[in-house]
């Protein structure tokens, strides 16, 4: 898979355009996928955010707009192609719509390479999620539950969120562990 | 009305057998049942413990307990902030965590895994309380940073109370998921003994049934070899009883040859026709005896499976012809017109056992002379489409103009000892076994048999035959006279029985074959060879009849030195005699000595086809089958002139009884 060959590369930013670009081509039309177009420059910095900063990756990362960071507010994520879904959840009642970037699709976004990365909450919750978990048809980075945005409140503003009703692999304790919600610090390891 | 034979055995019926048999059946039948019950009883518990696990697996339980306990740190947590935002410290955190609070409340407030547990009402009024405070200081929260400051004493002592509270909340909610995975684990742990039992309840009768099967399958082979047993005795006792009889029958025509012979002498010489009236009486008797006990002998003997077929090439419609011939005079005593018309198809030269089709077309022709007067009666013979590699199938017909056959007598016709009618039967002789034996014949050779009959309208006999190729390179010639010889062609074939079979034809028809020469004019000196002493003076007292010397010699070894001082002009030479049999004594006689090279007849009551040949070999000329007939005995001297020399061939086979065998070759053989 894209992902997976992405994080065995290190460091080569021409690779990892071609690659993003095959990734982009070879996933099938998701809802919410805007297409190439919406990308930020595939290489150089990353466009330094504007307002209050709600995720910072760092670790093992290739393109940063922050010293070793690279660190993003809610409309570049918005920016970002979508991709999203209908599923239910233990923590919810009923079936819900979400919609976010997929976080292969992220992490591939900052040059990312490594085997896990360690997600960190609000309230220090941390958790691995391991790389092949990266898929297309994986978890994704929910920042829209039901067309709105989630507060704090509501386990906003950035929820790690698996297809768990498509796919029932999904549905066990580990995948819930790493459905990690107020996400606010990515460590790509490796 | 048709009939053709057909072979049906009635099966055994083994009635006590097939009880217990069925009893066996329903034993394993029931058995099997408990055992598929057994099966499908394990097979549900094990979907339902594969989908307990599943649920295991698969079921939202996320770290219900972690969640629960995150609730009361949160709590914790939010009154350190507020403390620390009491004592001056930052807002932010404190806003921060109480977010975080009002987070973890909804989850356990509306997540599906909590909807059990918070209808418990202890939990229920905990999470009330909460929601109730999240509520009630949500608006300040979100407020100004100076009325939150100065709600914080109050928002601290509450959050106090609240903890405690929420403690005894996650300890409730703690409890109820310990309770229900306990109740989980109980319920799994008893599916699975259950599991378990119902799984050795299976093995133990899936054992039980391979320990039954193999009772069952050890009788059967016990039954199976007991019933080996009693079919083999069985068949030695059926082959003992053929053999008997055929011993018998063998044994009997010893004494017959004696009465018959004696009789044709004692015809010749007794004067008193009220005596000669007798004696022919006791002679056409005893030849009516010897005739059944040839056919019942014949019958064991292809019973036995010891009638071996012969293929030999033989002229088709020279046979034909000599079938007819040799049974004109009969049909011509009582009146009938003998027609033999042949299908201009038909092959020339065909490869087969022409003793045996003689055999069974001279039965037809004897039948439908007996049974028809004053009519006419057809031979046919046609080509039909040869099968199985046969290089062609004939089928051969006698149609007859005479009384007919009952359709319900069709079936029988063919089986043993039948005679339809008694009276008329006694009237025409016969054994009731020719067509029995014609049916035996036609199916050793491969081929079938049948009849189709209409009650005063006559009768048609069919046989079918497959025979073998010739190789065609016999003269053109020849066959264009064998052509000749059957002028008639075959009228289209008469599927119907009812047909009349076709009128007599005007065309020349084979001439009969010649009678049997005249007595010998000229006196030969005979040398006879039998143990047996009314055989021996039976044929001496004919030779002398005839005008012929006979020397007389008891066995084998006399005949030798007998043969070897003096010189006979042939020799009569019984088979089996003790001291030295018939073969060994011709054999040592051709070796040399006076009477080396003169023919030697041998005088035998076995006319098997393998025993002839073996005859042949030894130096034995030709086979006269006892009993000896006169006019036998005259056609194999006809040709042996005084002094040993042959003066011509001599037909041989002209009388049924009296030579046998393949065409005889009256010229002695030299030695080997």
């Amino acid at each position: 898979m894209p992902a997976l060959v992405l994080f065995r590369r290190r460091r080569s930013l021409a690779a990892l355009a071609a690659l993003v670009f095959v990734a982009l081509a070879g996933v099938p039309s998701v809802p919410g996928r805007a297409g190439v177009a919406a990308w930020p420059e595939a290489e150089g910095p990353l466009p330094a955010p504007a307002d209050r900063v709600v995720l910072t990756v760092r670790g093992n990362i290739a393109r940063t707009n922050a010293p070793g960071e690279a660190r993003f507010d809610l409309a570049m994520l918005e920016a970002l192609p979508r991709t999203g879904f209908s599923t239910s959840t233990v923590w919810t009642d009923g079936v819900a719509h979400y919609e976010g970037v997929l976080l292969a699709d992220l992490l591939a976004l900052v040059g990312a390479a490594g085997s896990a990365v360690n997600a960190i909450a609000i309230d220090g919750y941390m958790v691995q999620i391991p790389t092949h978990d990266l898929q297309p048809d994986g978890p994704i980075l929910a920042f829209l539950r039901d067309g709105a945005r989630m507060p704090v409140r509501d386990r906003g503003p950035l929820w790690v969120i698996y297809p768990y009703d498509a796919n029932p692999a999904y549905r066990n304790d580990t995948t819930y562990a790493r459905s990690i919600w107020q996400l606010i610090l990515i460590e790509v390891e490796g | 009305m048709a009939y053709r034979t057909s072979a049906s055995e009635a099966a055994p019926c083994l009635a006590r057998h097939g009880r217990a048999r069925a009893l066996r059946l329903l034993r394993v039948a029931v058995v099997t049942a408990v055992v598929a019950a057994g099966l499908l009883l394990v097979a549900s518990l094990a979907r339902e413990a594969h989908q307990a696990l599943r649920g295991l697996r698969t079921a939202g339980l996320d770290n219900v307990q972690w969640t629960a306990s995150q609730l009361e740190v949160d709590v914790l947590r939010f009154i350190v902030a507020a403390g620390d935002a009491r004592g001056g410290g930052p807002l932010d955190p404190l806003r921060t965590r109480f977010d975080i609070l009002y987070s973890r409340a909804g989850i356990l407030d509306r997540g599906a895994l909590y909807q059990e547990v918070a209808r418990d009402p202890a939990v229920g009024r905990g999470l009330d309380l909460l929601r109730a405070f999240l509520d009630r200081h949500v608006a300040v929260i979100d407020g100004p940073d100076a009325a939150l400051r100065a709600a914080l004493p109050a928002l601290v002592a509450e959050a106090e109370v609240l903890h405690a509270e929420t403690r005894q909340t996650v300890l409730r909610v703690l409890d109820h998921f310990s309770q229900a995975a306990d109740t989980d684990r109980v319920a799994l742990t008893a599916l699975l003994e259950r599991i378990a039992v119902a799984t050795a309840a299976l093995l133990a009768m899936l054992l039980a049934l391979v320990l039954l099967l193999a009772r069952l399958s050890a009788r059967q082979t016990r039954a199976q070899a007991e019933l080996r047993v009693a079919r083999d005795a069985a068949l030695a006792g059926e082959r003992a009883k053929a053999s008997f009889v055929a011993v018998m029958s063998h044994e009997m025509r010893t004494p017959l040859n004696g009465i018959i012979a004696s009789l044709e002498i004692l015809r010749d010489e007794v004067a008193a026709p009220d005596q000669a009236r007798f004696i022919t009486i006791a002679h056409a008797s005893a030849v009516q005896l010897m005739l059944q006990i040839n056919d019942v002998l014949d019958i064991s003997r292809i019973e036995a499976g010891r009638v071996e077929i012969a293929v030999e090439p033989f002229d088709l419609l020279a046979f034909l012809g000599e079938v007819t011939g040799a049974l004109r005079p009969l049909a011509s005593g009582r009146g009938n017109h003998l027609v033999l018309s042949c299908d201009p198809a038909l092959p020339a030269r065909v490869a087969g056992d022409s003793f045996r089709v003689r055999q069974i077309l001279q039965n037809f022709l004897s039948n439908a002379i007996k049974f028809t007067e004053d009519g006419t009666i057809t031979l046919g013979a046609r080509a039909l489409a040869a099968r199985d590699g046969a290089a062609a199938l004939v089928e051969f017909e006698v149609i007859d103009t005479g009384r007919g056959i009952a359709a319900a007598d069709l079936p029988r016709l063919f089986e043993d000892f039948v005679m339809l009618d008694p009276t008329y039967s006694r009237e025409v002789g016969g054994s009731g076994l020719g067509l029995s034996i014609c049916r035996r014949l036609a199916a050793a050779m491969g081929g079938e048999i049948g009849v189709d009959s209409e009650p005063g309208q006559g009768s048609r006999f069919w046989v079918r035959l497959p025979f073998g190729r010739v190789d065609t390179a016999a003269p053109a010639a020849l066959r264009q006279g064998d052509r000749t010889s059957c002028e008639d062609p075959l009228p289209r074939p008469q599927p119907a029985a009812s047909q009349r079979p076709a009128p007599p034809t005007t065309g020349p028809s084979v001439p009969a074959a010649r009678p049997a020469a005249a007595a010998a004019a000229t006196a030969l000196r005979l040398l006879v060879v039998d143990d047996n002493a009314v055989n021996r003076t039976v044929v001496a007292r004919m030779l002398e009849q005839e005008g012929h010397d006979a020397v007389l010699a008891e066995n084998g070894r006399s005949a030798v030195s007998l043969a070897e001082a003096q010189r006979f002009d042939a020799i009569l030479m019984d088979i089996s005699m003790p001291e030295m049999d018939g073969v060994t004594a011709a054999g040592l006689i051709r070796q040399g000595g006076a009477s080396a090279a003169v023919p030697i007849f041998a005088l035998t009551a076995h006319a098997m086809p393998e025993e002839l040949a073996r005859f042949e070999a030894a130096g034995l000329a030709t086979s006269l089958l006892k009993p000896v007939r006169r006019s036998a005995l005259r056609a194999a001297l006809a040709g042996i002139a005084p002094g040993g020399h042959p003066s011509g061939p001599a037909a041989a086979a002209a009388e049924p009884g009296g030579t046998v065998g393949r065409p005889a070759h009256l010229h002695p053989r030299a030695a080997s």
